[in-house]
C-alpha cells in the first residue's frame, strides 16, 4: 500500500500562490482559511538580500499529533497515510488545533460560513460550504477525493513551475525518495517528532 | 469580357450605394482602373473619379485584389476575370495597446 | 451530511480560455447543475501546459463576485465627483440602450470626435475599432502605453514582432531587466513560469537588473539593483566594454544581417549612390559601392573613410564613437551599479554567447547564441524609452542572437506571425504600427491624444491630461463632451488624477461597459453590465511566446445576472445609432476579411456573437473549424515551428543604425514648422541610443531626492483583481504589498518605521501611504505595489487602498518620449513623515 506524501522543490518555487488559490477553489474553504499557503520571508540585508518562499500544507504526519489528541477519533489516518476528519464525529474541542505544531488545523467558527460577501452565499459557496459545519475542525485532505480517482491534488497539478511532486513516499525507487536522496531533502521542524511526509528540496 | 467581384466597405459602399456586386467590363484583360471607371457613384461620377488622382490611387483609400493591396501606381494591373476586388477608405483611427 | 467535495467527473469539463489577464491560457471548467465549481489549466493546450497562475485559479470569484454589477443602471444623482454616490437605479436594457443611443447619437450628429473612448479589453482587440465606426479617433486611457509605448514600435521595427522573449529552451545566460517574464507577469505567466523553471533547473543562469528584489531578482543567480530609468546606462556600459575593451562582438552577424556596415554621412543620413541605394565600403576595392554590389567578405563593418572629400563612417563606427565615453565608470555614476559589475556581466554575457557556434534543429543549421537580454516595462517605460529599447535590442545584436536558437526572440502579436516585408536597401520594412496604420500628420490634430503627431509611436493616452484641459494650445478645434468606458479605468490608469477628474467634470454624458464599480464607472450616467469571461465568447491568443493559434472562450454557465456580451452591447449601440453597417465594415477590416472576401460580413446583416466568432474561426482555420469545432476542442493552439520562430527576416537585413527614425524626425520637423509649432519636442528622433538624463533624473536638482516606482506580481493585474478577496487576502500577507516600500537603511536615516504614515511628493502630485520597511529595494527608491493603489474598490476586505501611484506621474511632453509618445512610469519624489 502506498503512503502518500509530497516533495516541494524550493528552487523551482516562485512563490506565486497558484497552489494557495487552487486549494481554495478545490475545497471551497471559508474566508481566511487556507489549507495550502506560502510563507514569504526576506533574508539577509541589502544588497545581499532575497525573498524566500515556503509553500506549506498539512504534512500528513505518520505520527499525526492531531489524530492522537482527538478525543472522539474524528481525526484519523487512512491506510494510505492521508490524515482525514470525519465531520460527523467532530465535537469542535480544538485539541487538534493545539496539538498541531504546523498550524494546519482550522476551526470553523460560528459565522464563518456566511460567505465572502455580505448578502448570502454565492452559488459556488452554497455547494462547497455543504462540506463544512460550524463548530467543527477542518484540514487539508491531500485532495483525497481526487486521489481516490487516480488524480493528483489540486495544488500539484496547477503549480506552474512543477515544484510539487506527489506520490508514494515509501517507495525506495519512487520519484519522491529519489528526489529527497539526490537533493538532500528535509522536513519542517523534525524535532516535533511527528514524522511529516512533506519534504522540501533546497534552492 | 472581364468580370470582377466588387466589395465596397464603409465610405466606398456609401459612394456606390451597394456593398457587393459583380461587374463586367466588355473587353478582355481589363485593368483595375477600367473596372473602377465602370462603377457609377451616387454623386453622378464614377468610383475611379472618387478614388484616383493623377492616375494614382489616393492615399486615404485601399483597393485589395485577391488579397493583395495595390500600391498607388498599380491600378493598371490587368485582371484575368473573376478576381475579388475590395475597396475601402483606410481606417487610421483604430486603437490598441 | 451534505454533498461530498466536488468530485471531478470527466463529462462536464468545458474547455475555454481564462480572462484574468491579457493573455488567455487554456482552461477547463467543471460545471455541475449549472454551477461552475472548478477551473483548471487545460493540459492539452501547449500554451500553459495544464497550469494556471493564481489569478486564473481565482476566476470563480470573479464570476460569482457578489459586488458585480448585474443589471443595467442609470445614475440619479446629478452630482459627480470622487466619493460621490451615483445613486444608481436599475433599469431595463431597452431603456439603458435608449439613453446611451440618444446621448451618444447627439454627439455623433454634432461631431463624433467629441466622444472619448477608453477601451481596455485586450482579449477582444478585434472590437477596438468601434470608435472608428462611430467616428471618434480618441483613446482616453494610458493602458498599453504604460508598458508598450516604446516597446512595441521598436520590436516591430527590428523584426516585425510585437513583443520579445529569450529562448527558454536553449538559452544558458539570461539577463532580465525590469520584467516579470517567467516569474510574475507579462507573457503568458503560467506556461512561461514552467519554461523558466525548467531552464533554471538545467543550469541556465539568470541575472536580474531591477531597483527592487522582484520575484525574478529573488530567484535569479544574481540581483543587481539599479536606479529606475537607468537600466539603459548599465547596458550602454556593457556595449562599451564589448566594443572598446574586449573588442568582442559577432562581426559576421552585424556585417551580413544588419545595416551596421552601411555608410553614414556627417548629417546622419546614409551615403547613397546616384540611384538612391545605401552604400557600403568595399575593403578590397578601397571604395564605397552600393550595398548589394559588395561581397560579404569585403564589406567593412568598422571604420571611417573619405568619399568625395567628406568623412563617412559605417553605422557601427558611429555607435562605436558615440559609446567611447560611455565607460563603465561613467555609467556606474548614473545607475549606481559598480563599474566592475558592468564589466563582469559584459564578459560573462559575451563568453556565454558562443559567437560563431551553430546548432542543428530538425535538420537545419542555425547560428547558436545561448546568451540573451530580456526586458520589459520597468526598464523602458520612461521618457527616453525609445533609447532604452534600442539599446536592449542592440546589445543582443552585438552578440548576434536576434531570433536565433538560444537568443533573443521576437514574439508575434498573434497567429499572423511576424510582419516581415522587404523595405529599402535590402532591409526589412520597419513595422512600428501593428495594431493600426500610422495616421498621417495633421494640424489641427483630430485626436486628443495627438496620434497624428507620433508616426512611429503608440497611442499616447496620457497626453489627454494635457490636451483636454487646454485644447486650443494643441490646435484642437473641438471639445469632447462624452466618454465611453469599456473595461478601462482612466481615473486609475492615467497620470495626474486631479486633472482627469477635472476633465470628467466637463463631460455631459458618460457610459460604462464593465463588470464592477471602479474609480471611473462612478462618473458614469449609464452602466451597461457585461459578461465575465466565464459567460462570454471570443477567440484569442495574444503575444504567445512559444505557441500560435487561438483558444476559444465560451460561456460555461448561464449568465449570473442580466448582463450581455460586450460584442452584443457594442453592436446594439451601433444599430440604434444607425451605423451598424459601418461597424460591420470596420470588423471586416480588422478581421482581415478584405483579403478573404468570402468571409466579408454583409453590411446589411446583424451578426449574433456566435455568428461573428464562427465566421472568424472559419476564416482562419477553414470551414470545418467553426465555432462548433472550437466548442468541442477548446483551442487550435500548437507550438511554433523552428521556421516560424527563428530568423523571420530571412535574407533581409535588420536595422542597427535606425536611419528611418532620423528621417521621420526630419519630416516631422518640416511638418511642425509649416504649421507654426517649431518648438514641439522632437529630440528623440535619433538613429542610435546613448545616455542622456531624462527629466526624472534632472528633477533631483529641484529637490526631489528619491525615486518612486510601482510594480505588480502574480496575484494581481490591471485594476480589477483587487476587488477579489480570494486574491487580496493572500497578497496582503506579503510585506511587498504591505505598504510603501522603503529600504531599511533609508528608513533608519529618515527615522521612519513600518506603519508610519508618509507622504511622497513628485513635481506632479502627492500620495500618502503607510511605510513598509524592507531590505529588498534600492536605498534611493520607494516602491508602491499596485495592490495599494485602488481608491474606489468594492472589496471591503481590502486593507490597503488609496496610495494611488499614478498621481505622481504626469502626461506632459517633458516626461514623454518625443518619438514614441511613451510615458514616464517612474517619478522623482520627496518624502515626509505625516504621523506615526
Amino acid at each position: 500500500m502506498a503512503r502518500y506524501g509530497m516533495v516541494i522543490d524550493l528552487k523551482r518555487c516562485i512563490g506565486c500562490n497558484s497552489c494557495t488559490l487552487a486549494c481554495k477553489q478545490e475545497n471551497g474553504t471559508p474566508e481566511g482559511v487556507h489549507f495550502a499557503r506560502v510563507v514569504t520571508r526576506e533574508v539577509g540585508t541589502y544588497p545581499a538580500t532575497k525573498r524566500t518562499f515556503l509553500p506549506v500544507l498539512c504534512n500528513h504526519c505518520s505520527d499525526a499529533p492531531c489524530a492522537e489528541a482527538c478525543p472522539t477519533g474524528a481525526t484519523y489516518i487512512r491506510a494510505d497515510g492521508i490524515v482525514m476528519v470525519d465531520k460527523g464525529k467532530c465535537i469542535g474541542c480544538r485539541a487538534c488545533n493545539v496539538a498541531c505544531p504546523y498550524m494546519n488545523r482550522h476551526f470553523v467558527a460560528k459565522g464563518l460560513l456566511t460567505g465572502y460577501g455580505t448578502d448570502g452565499l454565492t452559488p459556488y459557496e452554497a455547494i462547497k460550504f455543504l462540506d463544512f459545519e460550524e463548530g467543527t475542525n477542518i484540514k487539508c485532505t491531500l485532495c483525497a477525493p481526487r486521489v481516490d480517482q487516480g488524480l493528483e491534488p489540486a495544488c500539484v497539478i496547477t503549480c506552474p513551475t512543477d515544484a510539487r511532486v506527489f506520490g508514494d513516499v515509501e517507495d525506495p525507487n519512487g520519484k519522491l525518495q529519489r528526489l529527497v536522496k539526490d537533493r538532500k531533502g528535509w522536513t519542517l521542524s523534525p524535532e516535533y517528532n511527528t514524522k511529516p511526509n512533506v519534504w522540501y528540496l533546497d534552492e | 469580357m472581364t468580370s470582377a467581384k466588387i466589395a465596397a466597405l464603409g465610405t466606398t459602399r456609401k459612394m456606390l450605394g451597394f456593398s457587393r456586386r459583380t461587374v463586367e467590363v466588355e473587353f478582355d484583360n481589363a485593368t483595375v482602373a477600367d473596372v473602377l471607371r465602370q462603377l457609377p457613384t451616387l454623386d453622378g461620377r464614377t468610383l475611379y473619379d472618387n478614388l484616383v488622382c493623377d492616375g494614382r490611387l489616393r492615399g486615404d483609400f485601399a483597393v485589395v485584389v485577391d488579397g493583395l493591396s495595390l500600391k498607388a501606381d498599380q491600378l493598371n494591373r490587368r485582371l484575368q476575370g473573376g478576381e475579388e476586388v475590395v475597396t475601402m477608405a483606410i481606417l487610421r483611427h483604430l486603437h490598441g495597446g | 451530511m451534505g454533498v461530498a467535495q466536488s468530485v471531478p467527473v470527466e463529462s462536464n469539463w468545458i474547455p475555454s480560455t481564462c480572462g484574468m489577464c491579457l493573455h488567455g491560457c487554456g482552461i477547463l471548467v467543471q460545471v455541475r447543475d449549472g454551477v461552475a465549481l472548478k477551473i483548471e489549466g487545460d493540459p492539452s493546450n501547449p500554451d500553459n501546459l495544464g497550469k494556471l497562475c493564481p489569478k486564473g485559479n481565482a476566476g470563480l470569484s470573479r464570476l460569482y463576485d457578489p459586488t458585480r454589477v448585474l443589471k443595467p443602471m442609470k445614475r440619479t444623482n446629478p452630482q459627480k465627483g470622487p466619493g460621490i454616490d451615483p445613486k444608481w437605479v436599475e433599469i431595463s436594457w431597452d431603456e439603458a440602450y435608449g439613453i446611451v443611443a440618444q446621448e451618444l447619437g447627439k454627439v455623433r450628429a454634432d461631431d463624433p470626435r467629441k466622444l472619448l473612448c477608453a477601451i481596455g479589453d485586450f482579449q477582444r482587440i478585434l472590437l477596438w475599432g468601434w470608435p472608428a465606426a462611430f467616428g471618434s479617433p480618441n483613446f482616453f486611457t494610458s493602458l498599453g502605453n504604460y508598458c508598450g509605448g516604446s516597446y512595441h514600435p521598436v520590436n516591430g521595427s527590428v523584426d516585425g514582432s510585437f513583443a520579445a522573449i529569450n529562448d527558454y529552451d536553449l538559452c544558458n545566460y539570461w539577463i532580465q531587466i525590469g520584467s516579470g517574464d517567467g516569474f510574475s507577469s507579462h507573457l503568458h505567466l503560467a506556461g512561461s513560469a514552467k519554461r523558466m523553471a525548467d531552464a533554471r533547473m538545467r543550469g541556465m543562469r539568470v541575472v536580474s537588473l531591477d531597483p527592487r528584489c522582484s520575484i525574478a531578482s529573488a530567484k535569479a543567480d544574481e540581483w543587481i539593483p539599479a536606479l529606475p530609468g537607468t537600466d539603459r546606462a548599465f547596458v550602454l556600459g556593457m556595449a562599451h566594454v564589448l566594443i572598446h575593451e574586449l573588442k568582442r562582438y559577432d562581426r559576421e552577424f552585424l556585417r551580413d544581417r544588419t545595416n551596421a556596415p552601411y555608410l553614414v554621412k556627417n548629417d546622419g543620413h546614409h551615403l547613397r549612390s546616384a540611384d538612391g541605394k545605401a552604400m557600403a565600403w568595399d575593403l578590397k576595392l578601397g571604395a564605397a559601392r552600393p550595398w548589394d554590389e559588395v561581397a560579404a567578405g569585403n564589406m567593412a563593418l568598422e571604420g571611417t573613410f573619405t568619399v568625395d572629400n567628406a568623412s563617412v563612417r559605417t553605422g557601427f563606427q558611429v555607435w562605436t564613437d558615440l559609446l567611447a565615453d560611455h565607460t563603465p565608470e561613467r555609467m556606474s555614476q548614473v545607475s549606481t551599479v559598480p563599474a566592475g559589475t558592468i564589466r563582469r556581466i559584459a564578459k560573462e554575457f559575451v563568453d556565454a554567447a558562443q559567437i560563431g557556434a551553430t546548432i542543428e534543429i530538425q535538420g537545419k543549421t542555425y547560428p547558436f547564441r545561448p546568451a540573451a537580454l530580456n526586458y520589459y516595462r520597468g526598464s523602458q517605460s520612461h521618457s527616453n524609452g525609445l533609447f532604452d529599447n534600442l539599446t536592449f535590442k542592440m546589445i543582443n545584436m552585438l552578440v548576434g542572437n536576434i531570433d536565433v536558437p538560444g537568443g533573443h526572440l521576437g514574439v508575434p502579436l498573434d497567429h499572423r506571425g511576424f510582419f516581415v516585408h522587404p523595405g529599402e536597401d535590402g532591409m526589412l520594412k520597419p513595422e512600428p504600427h501593428q495594431l493600426h496604420p500610422a495616421p498621417p500628420f495633421k494640424y489641427p490634430p483630430d485626436s486628443t491624444h495627438l496620434m497624428e503627431w507620433f508616426p512611429i509611436g503608440f497611442d499616447a493616452g496620457q497626453l489627454n491630461t494635457e490636451t483636454l484641459l487646454d485644447p486650443k494650445k494643441f490646435g484642437l478645434n473641438y471639445e469632447p463632451e462624452a466618454v465611453l468606458l469599456y473595461h478601462s479605468n482612466p481615473l486609475w490608469n492615467l497620470p495626474e488624477t486631479d486633472k482627469v477628474e477635472k476633465i470628467m467634470a466637463k463631460m455631459k454624458f458618460v457610459v460604462a461597459i464593465d463588470i464592477q464599480h471602479t474609480e471611473s464607472t462612478q462618473w458614469a450616467d449609464v452602466f451597461l453590465p457585461a459578461h465575465t469571461f466565464l459567460e462570454s465568447y471570443l477567440l484569442n491568443c495574444l503575444e504567445p511566446p512559444a505557441v500560435t493559434g487561438h483558444s476559444l472562450r465560451q460561456p460555461v454557465v448561464e449568465p449570473v445576472g442580466d448582463t450581455r456580451d460586450a460584442y452584443d452591447i457594442l453592436t446594439e449601440l451601433a444599430e440604434r445609432m444607425g451605423f451598424r453597417d459601418d461597424w460591420n465594415d470596420v470588423l471586416n477590416m480588422v478581421c482581415g476579411y478584405t483579403a478573404q472576401p468570402k468571409y466579408l460580413l454583409d453590411s446589411e446583416k446583424r451578426y449574433s456573437v456566435e455568428e461573428f466568432w464562427d465566421q472568424y474561426a472559419r476564416s482562419v482555420y477553414g470551414d470545418e473549424k467553426g465555432l462548433d469545432w472550437f466548442k468541442e476542442h477548446g483551442h487550435a493552439v500548437r507550438y511554433r515551428t523552428p521556421e516560424e520562430t527563428y530568423m523571420p527576416y530571412g535574407d533581409l537585413r535588420i536595422p542597427f543604425y535606425f536611419e528611418f527614425i532620423l528621417r521621420t524626425g526630419e519630416d516631422m520637423r518640416r511638418n511642425f514648422t509649416e504649421v507654426g509649432l517649431k518648438d514641439w519636442p522632437l529630440d528623440n528622433y535619433q538613429p542610435l541610443p546613448f545616455w542622456k538624463n531624462s527629466q526624472v533624473i534632472e528633477d533631483e536638482k529641484a529637490g526631489y531626492e528619491y525615486f518612486a516606482i510601482t510594480f505588480k506580481e502574480g496575484l494581481h493585474t490591471f485594476a480589477d483583481t483587487m476587488v477579489m478577496p480570494w486574491l487580496s487576502e493572500v497578497s496582503e500577507k506579503d510585506s511587498v504589498h504591505g505598504g510603501v516600500l522603503i529600504n531599511s537603511l533609508t528608513a533608519r536615516k529618515l527615522g521612519l518605521k513600518t506603519g508610519d504614515r508618509i507622504r511622497l511628493t513628485s513635481p506632479a502630485g502627492s500620495i500618502e501611504g503607510f511605510a513598509q520597511v524592507i531590505e529588498g529595494i534600492h536605498p534611493q527608491v520607494f516602491g508602491v505595489s499596485n495592490t495599494l493603489t485602488r481608491y474606489v474598490v468594492t472589496n471591503d476586505r481590502a486593507k490597503e487602498r488609496g496610495t494611488h501611484f499614478n498621481r505622481l506621474l504626469t502626461g506632459s511632453m517633458r516626461y514623454t518620449d518625443s518619438a514614441t509618445g511613451g510615458l514616464e512610469s517612474t517619478a522623482r519624489v520627496r518624502v515626509e513623515w505625516v504621523r506615526a
